[in-house]
């Protein structure tokens, strides 16, 4: 062998720690980002043990009191309850209905999204990789849910399917798959001329192999950044609906709904009914919004440092 | 070298890439009532050639030649338009599917680009290990030691078998892509500018490990370069390629010391060598053509220097020269 000078260590510098824990730190950089991951945390766990934490079932009735209804926040009620929030007409405590609100939210947003992950991604792959009459296909058909308002085919598939939320999540998927549909092709496309896949394909391991283990990895990144945008825009989007009245039923209420409950009582004064739910629906949002931002920057190979 | 069938033989093979149109082309052409031009690009155009076991054989050509094309088809990762690749002298279709993967496994690569040809987000472990695990080349318990051997075998120190590529330099780069493409015990590798993007330093070290790989597995290479110097260090025969076809085949010594094809005289001319002293450098004139649309005749006479009519019209054939060498070119014809 000639010079052994190739053999050496690696070339490490900065480099010694796996890409994900440079890649976190690069992320925690941005205190926004890292205030904002902290609120997400909180408000998941949060709406994970609202059973537990809020002060009240609010929809339990034997333990709602409508002579404790429209009270204002900090309120004492009439068994001695202390309204954080207020009550609103029922005599419900927002605290407690936010909390379930948001759960409720969240699930609908974050299912959604994993769904709409699913079936994009898969189609989109499908699409680059088998190229010819079915990428044209799936591609139309992207384009095609992607000309109409989101909003408007929401409301015509549930004005269709009715209320409930496996409908709600159901119309969510069929609004926001195309958009990973799209992206993930577009990654795919650039991935599969790659010689690493040209090397998969020449030690012939298998189609499925070298699209899911090979090329679907590679992609990712920029799934993660449009899946957390897209939970935030189906959390708002599902609040939207249920404003107006075709989103999540009046037993499931979300954030949406109780936005749209107080809405009638706004003008009265009784601004608590509205406005809590509405800042939490704006917090979370707004943090989801910040966490994806920043992912996008962490995770672009281009604008690395 | 050995006798029987050669291991590799490509008979008229020929690729077209097409530009195809699809349906908002074709309203679009309809619309402005221009006609759709189907552009296609012959990039190997109605190649034969054979590779005996254990030679070496150089593939030379200006970049966009075909000769990666070339390449591919041999390695199985681009199926030919035309003509047919015969492994062993056996045709893939009347292969058993067993018989056709051991052949896909015979033939590897090793690519140009150290960086893009290893998968950034798996291990070195995973990279060399994944196809033997696969094709059942290797137990799971064997695989540690089976990835600890190849890497070895090619330089590598197996301490570092749970790293990421980008953690390794370009030369250690290109070796785990060479331990890769013997993970799956290869009889042939077709190296595509195996070491053109390397440090010059590095590039004779990989060069040498070719070599001595080539002695201690009993491999047949098909070396691919734009790089005559590096071709005359390590092949037994040259192959010269020029848009899409090959117009000089022949032992090395005996190409380097008279190549025939003007193109050949043209390229060799130019290569630098030790001792010549200071020297003005004359490129071959002209440029490639465009492969869309190539010149008439033999693609090379509008670079020709003894271009005749008989050039512009007609497309000469590869035709022996002497013995084991072959040219295309009509000048043969008038000696």
């Amino acid at each position: 062998m000639a010079a052994q000078g190739d053999h050496g260590s690696p070339v490490l510098a900065d480099q010694e720690q796996p890409q994900w824990r440079q890649q976190w730190q690069q992320f925690a950089e941005s205190r926004r980002a890292w205030l904002a991951l902290w609120v997400i945390v909180i408000l998941l766990l949060a709406a994970l043990f609202a059973p537990v934490i809020a002060p009240q079932n609010p929809y339990d009735l034997t333990q709602i009191d409508l002579f404790d209804g429209r009270l204002p926040p900090g309120s004492v009620g009439e068994s001695g309850f202390i309204y954080v929030l207020g009550s609103d007409v029922q005599g419900r405590d927002m605290l407690s209905a936010m909390l379930y609100g948001l759960r409720n939210s969240l699930f609908v947003g974050v299912l959604s999204a994993v769904f709409a992950v699913g079936i994009g991604v898969c189609l989109g792959l499908i699409a680059a990789y088998a190229g010819g009459w079915i990428d044209a296909l799936i591609m139309r058909i992207v384009d095609f849910m992607l000309g109409f308002p989101t909003i408007l085919v929401a409301l015509v598939l549930l004005a269709v399917l009715g209320q409930g939320v496996g409908k709600v999540i159901l119309a969510l998927v069929i609004v926001q798959w195309a958009y990973f549909a799209r992206a993930v092709r577009g990654i795919a496309l650039v991935e599969r001329r790659k010689e690493y896949v040209e090397a998969a394909m020449c030690l012939n391991l298998g189609s499925a192999r070298i699209l899911f283990h090979h090329i679907l990895p590679n992609c990712m990144p920029p799934v993660i950044v449009i899946g957390t945008m897209q939970i935030a825009s189906a959390i708002s989007l599902e609040a939207t609906l249920s404003f107006l009245g075709l989103g999540l039923p009046i037993t499931e209420p979300s954030l949406g709904l109780l936005i749209a409950n107080g809405f009638n009582y706004l003008m009265a004064g009784l601004y608590w009914i509205s406005v809590f739910p509405g800042l939490l629906l704006l917090v979370a949002i707004f943090s989801l919004n910040v966490v994806g931002d920043r992912l996008r920057d962490v995770l672009n190979p281009r604008l690395q440092r | 070298m050995h006798d029987g069938p050669p291991i590799v033989e490509l008979r008229d093979v020929s690729k077209r890439f097409a530009q195809h149109h699809d349906f908002a082309d074709r309203v679009a052409a309809l619309m402005t009532r221009k006609a759709l031009v189907d552009a296609a690009v012959l990039a190997v155009n109605d190649v034969s050639v054979s590779i005996a076991r254990g030679e070496v054989l150089g593939l030379v050509g200006e970049s966009g030649c075909g000769k990666s094309t070339l390449g591919r088809i041999v390695a199985g990762i681009i199926e030919p338009s035309e003509g047919e690749v015969l492994i062993d002298g056996t045709r893939q279709s009347a292969m058993s599917s067993e018989q056709a993967t051991r052949a896909a496994l015979d033939v590897q690569m090793i690519f140009q680009d150290p960086m893009s040809s290893l998968n950034p987000r798996k291990r070195v472990i995973d990279i060399i290990g994944e196809a033997p695990r696969v094709h059942g080349l290797v137990s799971r318990a064997e695989l540690d030691d089976y990835v600890c051997m190849q890497m070895e075998r090619v330089g590598l120190d197996p301490t570092y078998r749970q790293r990421l590529p980008h953690q390794f330099s370009g030369g250690q780069r290109q070796r785990i892509g060479i331990a890769r493409a013997l993970a799956v015990r290869p009889r042939f590798l077709v190296c595509d500018e195996a070491i053109a993007a390397l440090d010059v330093s590095i590039q004779a070290q990989v060069l040498n490990l070719f070599i001595e790989l080539r002695a201690s597995l009993d491999l047949t290479y098909l070396f691919i370069s734009h790089d005559l110097s590096v071709v005359e260090h390590v092949s037994d025969r040259v192959a010269i390629m020029y848009l899409g076809r090959i117009v000089e085949i022949g032992p090395t010594d005996a190409f380097y010391a008279a190549p025939n094809h003007p193109y050949a005289q043209m390229l060799l001319a130019e290569v630098p060598r030790l001792g010549g002293g200071a020297r003005d450098y004359t490129p071959v004139p002209g440029e490639i053509p465009s492969p869309m649309d190539p010149p008439s005749g033999c693609h090379f006479h509008p670079r020709c220097p003894h271009v005749s009519a008989r050039c512009r019209s007609e497309a000469p054939v590869l035709k022996p020269i002497a013995e084991g060498r072959m040219a295309a070119c009509h000048l043969n014809d008038q000696r």
